[in-house]
């Protein structure tokens, strides 16, 4: 028997030294990789215009006037980002480009991380153009800190096929038109289990703030430096108020505590279970990879207004770029932020990554047409309230929660109350 | 019982404790524990003890992500703890932590028991069945479990309401939404912090109760005791400093959860499947308030430590009236 | 025992089946989430489940396997979490034994430390470890990840690594001592055999704990090079989108190694003790 133990043993002891010799052969290859030795390290995002090939074309452009430089471009995952890019621009040898989601833009404009880029905003490509809820976020005390890089917002898909067999053959014009056909698609479709006209989840926010937008409404003003939230104005609490009718005739009960992921709005799209949907403009895609035969069935429109002179206003998301205040090589950085900024970048992003270019000007002939929609859309778009407290409240699935709280029936008079409260503490948390 | 005194005279009292004997050098013996010691205070004092001082100091600081650039950070006494009592949503919290924790803490503890105990009474091949299913569940990412575990019961397409269905007891459920409803929301977060966490306790136990000599149990039998008996007279007793720990590990760790509430419900619906650990995660990192962060976790560990104070003193002092001072 | 031989093979029978039952119950969502990631992307979701993924398609492995540096990675996790496990393990089975055997000064307040630790939500030591690992120069310096993953486990590892060696009679060692082994020897051959359960237990928690990991792997390591699996576990997820295909197929990959090593060192968890020197 004691054989048999000591056998084991000497096994597990063999065990260890090649573990111990793992440990120090990793103890060489790392320890902070310099940056001005000539690369420029960009972080990217992931699913952005870093992690696809077409960045080589930008690097190819900067190659021409920095031919002795690399480029470096490491792609990042969004869970974490904002305490990732925070804690590497504050730690010392920082990565000299970093991109950051406009939402949290602000965090780092405050943080005093980035470099100041006012003095050259002139020398960007069209930046008088640049889409307002991207360079709203990019500015802190009037000085800019970041440029757009690419934005996104969201349009109304629908199913052509289902609207002829309903009997609508206009496209509605107003949102009281929209809740109409909801009820004739209803009408039509009533042999389809949970079927919607329009199907909108009760946490998608991004589809409640225009009803809020389009009474005259904002989310929160700002006066002598301190921020007050304004979600119980009676223009909000009237937009509140309408888009809870919107959301309750149109959609199914099911959907009033959930977002667009749980259940997936694309698969009921595909399935038949939903004529509408408001959708960013990589959706459409994923529909038709879940059901091909809906290829020629498939068409977009702008969120009507409460009148048929406009659509809504529309909340613009996207991302922003910007330099390392400790970077050594801010000159070829600014070069190469100039170039993926750029008219001819922009639009080939456009018409092969299906993202928003970062002014309207810069949409090309020939993109999908819910781009050319939603890029005809972000000409009247409403930015967010620029303060750090954005990101605490989309980080916090605030407003999510919020939305859908109203969705299903609860008080708009206090829910919006608590909403000004909560949210007042977290825009003036960071100042 | 004949075999708990047997156990237990092995540990009578004014034993005294196990000393090398007829060995020479006294002082070396002395500093043996010490030596042995040595590398864990080392590891702990120098990678735990600077993160833990600097994690009280910030709890008394006005910390920002812009203390980060300048190493600046205003002294605000007890403001960050004055603040958090003053929130009316941190005692909802704490109230809603201390039901999620018993019932997560008790089901697990019972249903690892009752597991690891039914492990050691089957047969070899539905030993390494269940071992296996148990492993393959605890190797299961967390995010990965969260999100099956989403998909499971989403309305219209989830597995679970598809099945629930199919049992014609509920009426249809295809199209419902736990995850709206806050008492059903919490349960399914239970329900999964029950399975993921059930492989730890039962593997734990199981390897516990393998270092019991089955003699003893043979002889309990003889004797004509009952499987209740044996747990009360032998299982128990020998299992309590690991069943101590685990049930104090699970309170911890339940107290702490993070991921399963998050990734499930964010919290919601209206912050109503808010714990302590979604709090302690969203002030830290959501607000990028450290200072604050930081006092809801020495919050949270002053807690934990009155809620166990008791339990750990008996933990540590277990064989202490047994001997001397070697 | 053998007197009744009837209904004690009922009995286990009886074991058996709720032991296949339990299996059955606590696998379902394992299988779902293998089964889901052999479906072809599109086909995820059904408002009927399919049970079996029929036809299998492996795109989803296919596109989680292509995304970049998923060697690099995957040598990364490996290396960061056998060095934790290892280093933990050997640290904490001195401790334990030390804990457990002897009275010394300062003993109890060790255990209240040791448990006072385990209490801080790891989230909110985020930013302390990252100061600290900034002071001394060792942020993106991968003996940094493993050192901050084994003070992480090092805690519990003793905590239950003690209960295990308080499980294991002192005669035992008594006996070998007088025997005439040295006190080392003694514990080789007589102690470890028995903890071997224990000791498989707190390495699969080890092990577990420092690959699943996320925050830290993150916050600490600043290079792609230098990053861990987790990362590419979550890179599935974009702003616009997320693939979920490959998220679940990654997920299983992902599962593979922890099972691996289980299967590695699961017979000491059940051999060992009986049969080893209590008997012996």
């Amino acid at each position: 028997m004691r054989r048999m133990n000591r056998a084991r043993w000497r096994h597990a002891l063999t065990a260890v030294p090649v573990l111990a010799l793992a440990l120090t052969a990793c103890g060489g290859g790392s320890g902070g990789s310099a940056s001005s030795d000539g690369t420029l390290t960009v972080w990217m995002m992931t699913g952005g215009p870093g992690d696809s090939p077409l960045i080589k074309d930008v690097d190819a452009e900067f190659a021409k006037k920095y031919p002795d430089m690399k480029v470096d471009v490491q792609i990042q995952q969004w869970d974490g980002i904002a305490t990732k890019i925070t804690t590497a621009l504050a730690g010392g040898n920082p990565p000299d480009i970093v991109e950051m989601g406009n939402t949290q833009t602000p965090l780092q404009t405050y943080s005093g991380g980035l470099a100041d880029l006012t003095a050259d905003k002139s020398t960007f490509e069209d930046s008088a153009g640049w889409l307002s809820g991207l360079a709203t976020p990019s500015t802190y005390d009037g000085k800019l800190y970041a440029a757009p890089l690419y934005g996104g917002t969201k349009v109304v898909m629908y199913n052509k096929k289902l609207f002829t067999a309903a009997g609508i053959t206009r496209l509605p014009t107003t949102i009281g038109e929209l809740q109409q056909d909801c009820g004739k698609l209803a009408a039509a479709n009533k042999n389809v289990a949970n079927f919607s006209g329009f199907y909108l989840p009760g946490q998608y926010w991004f589809n409640g703030m225009p009803f809020l937008f389009a009474k005259g409404g904002t989310i929160a003003t700002r006066k002598n430096g301190a921020w007050q939230a304004q979600m119980s104005s009676p223009a909000n609490q009237a937009g509140l108020a309408a888009w809870r009718t919107f959301q309750n005739t149109c959609s199914t009960r099911s959907s009033v505590g959930v977002n667009t992921d749980s259940p997936d709005q694309d698969q009921l799209f595909a399935d038949g279970k939903a004529a509408m949907e408001y959708v960013k403009a990589w959706e459409p895609a994923a529909v038709l990879q879940k059901n091909p035969a809906l290829k020629d069935d498939i068409g977009f429109f702008a969120l009507p207004g409460y009148t048929a002179d406009a659509p809504m206003p529309v909340i613009v998301s996207g991302s922003t770029i910007g330099i390392a205040a400790d970077s050594p090589d801010k000159k070829p950085a600014e070069d190469w932020l100039r170039i993926i900024t750029g008219k001819a970048f922009q639009q080939e992003m456009a018409l092969k990554l299906d993202l928003l270019p970062i002014s309207p000007d810069f949409t090309p002939a020939g993109v999908p047409e819910q781009l050319a929609v939603a890029s005809q859309a972000a000409k009247n778009s409403h930015p967010l309230p620029n303060s750090p407290g954005e990101a605490t409240l989309e980080t916090e699935r605030y407003n999510e929660q919020f939305f859908s709280k109203i969705a299903a029936g609860g008080d708009i008079a206090k829910a919006s109350a608590d909403y000004d409260k909560h949210a007042t503490a977290a825009f003036n948390a960071l100042h | 019982m004949a075999i708990t005194e047997k156990r237990s005279a092995a540990r009578a009292p004014g034993r005294p404790r196990p000393r090398p004997k007829g060995r020479p050098g006294g002082a070396r013996r002395r500093m043996l524990p010490w030596a042995m010691i040595a590398p864990a205070a080392a590891a702990l004092i120098l990678i735990q003890g600077y993160p833990l001082a600097r994690l009280l100091v910030l709890s008394t600081q006005n910390f920002g992500p812009r203390s980060l650039f300048t190493g600046q950070a205003d002294f605000v006494g007890a403001d960050n703890f004055t603040a958090l009592f003053g929130d009316p949503d941190f005692r909802a919290v704490l109230l809603r932590t201390l039901v999620f924790t018993v019932v997560c803490v008790a089901l697990l503890m019972v249903l690892g028991f009752l597991l690891s105990h039914l492990l050691t009474g089957v047969s070899p091949w539905a030993r390494v069945v269940t071992t296996v299913s148990l492993v393959l569940v605890w190797a299961m990412p967390m995010v990965a479990a969260t999100l099956v575990w989403q998909w499971m019961y989403q309305p219209q397409y989830g597995v679970a309401n598809w099945l629930l269905t199919k049992l014609r007891v509920f009426g249809d459920l295809t199209a419902y939404d736990w995850f709206s409803h806050p008492d059903q929301a919490l349960g399914l977060v239970i329900l999964l912090t029950v399975w993921k966490g059930l492989p730890f306790v039962a593997l734990t136990l199981f390897a516990a109760r393998g270092q019991i000599p089955e003699p003893l149990y043979e002889a309990a039998r003889l004797d004509g005791a009952g499987t209740l008996q044996t747990f009360r007279h032998i299982t128990v007793p020998i299992l309590r400093p690991v069943l101590g720990i685990l049930t104090l590990l699970e309170v911890i760790w339940s107290v702490n959860s993070f991921t399963p509430i998050w990734v499930l419900t964010q919290g919601g619906p209206d912050g109503r499947t808010t714990t302590l650990g979604v709090y302690a995660y969203v002030t830290a990192f959501s607000r990028n308030d450290y200072g604050s962060g930081a006092s809801v976790a020495v919050v949270t560990v002053l807690i934990l430590a009155v809620l166990s104070i008791a339990y750990v003193r008996r933990l540590a002092d277990q064989g202490d009236e047994q001997g001397g001072p070697a | 025992m053998s007197a009744h031989p009837t209904p004690a093979r009922r009995r286990r029978a009886v074991n058996n089946t709720i032991a296949v039952a339990v299996s059955a119950v606590m696998l379902f969502p394992v299988y779902w989430m293998v089964a889901t990631a052999f479906k072809p992307s599109g086909k995820i979701l059904s408002a009927v489940p399919q049970f079996f993924p029929w036809p299998i398609s492996l795109g989803n492995f296919q596109r989680a396997l292509a995304k970049p540096h998923f060697w690099v990675f995957v040598r990364n996790s490996l290396t960061v979490t056998l060095s934790s496990v290892a280093l933990s393990l050997v640290i904490a089975l001195f401790a334990a034994i030390a804990i457990a055997r002897f009275r010394f000064a300062g003993r109890k307040v060790l255990l209240a430390i040791l448990v006072l630790v385990q209490m801080i939500p790891a989230a909110a030591m985020v930013i302390p470890v990252y100061l600290m690992l900034r002071s001394i120069g060792a942020l993106d310096f991968v003996p940094g990840l493993i050192l901050t993953y084994m003070t992480f486990v090092l805690p519990f590892t003793i905590w239950t690594l003690r209960g295990f060696v308080d499980g294991v009679p002192v005669e035992l060692e008594e006996a070998a001592l007088v025997d005439g082994c040295g006190r080392f020897q003694m514990y080789v051959r007589v102690l470890l055999p028995l903890l071997m359960p224990g000791i498989v237990a707190t390495s699969i928690f080890a092990f577990v704990n420092a690959w699943d990991d996320y925050l830290f792997a993150y916050v600490i390591m600043k290079s792609q090079n230098n990053y861990t699996l987790p990362v590419w576990l979550v890179s599935f997820r974009t702003a616009e989108s997320v693939d979920y295909g490959a998220m679940i197929a990654a997920s299983t990959i992902f599962s593979l190694p922890v099972l691996v090593f289980f299967l590695l060192v699961q017979r000491r968890l059940v051999g060992g003790m009986t049969n080893g020197a209590v008997k012996g």
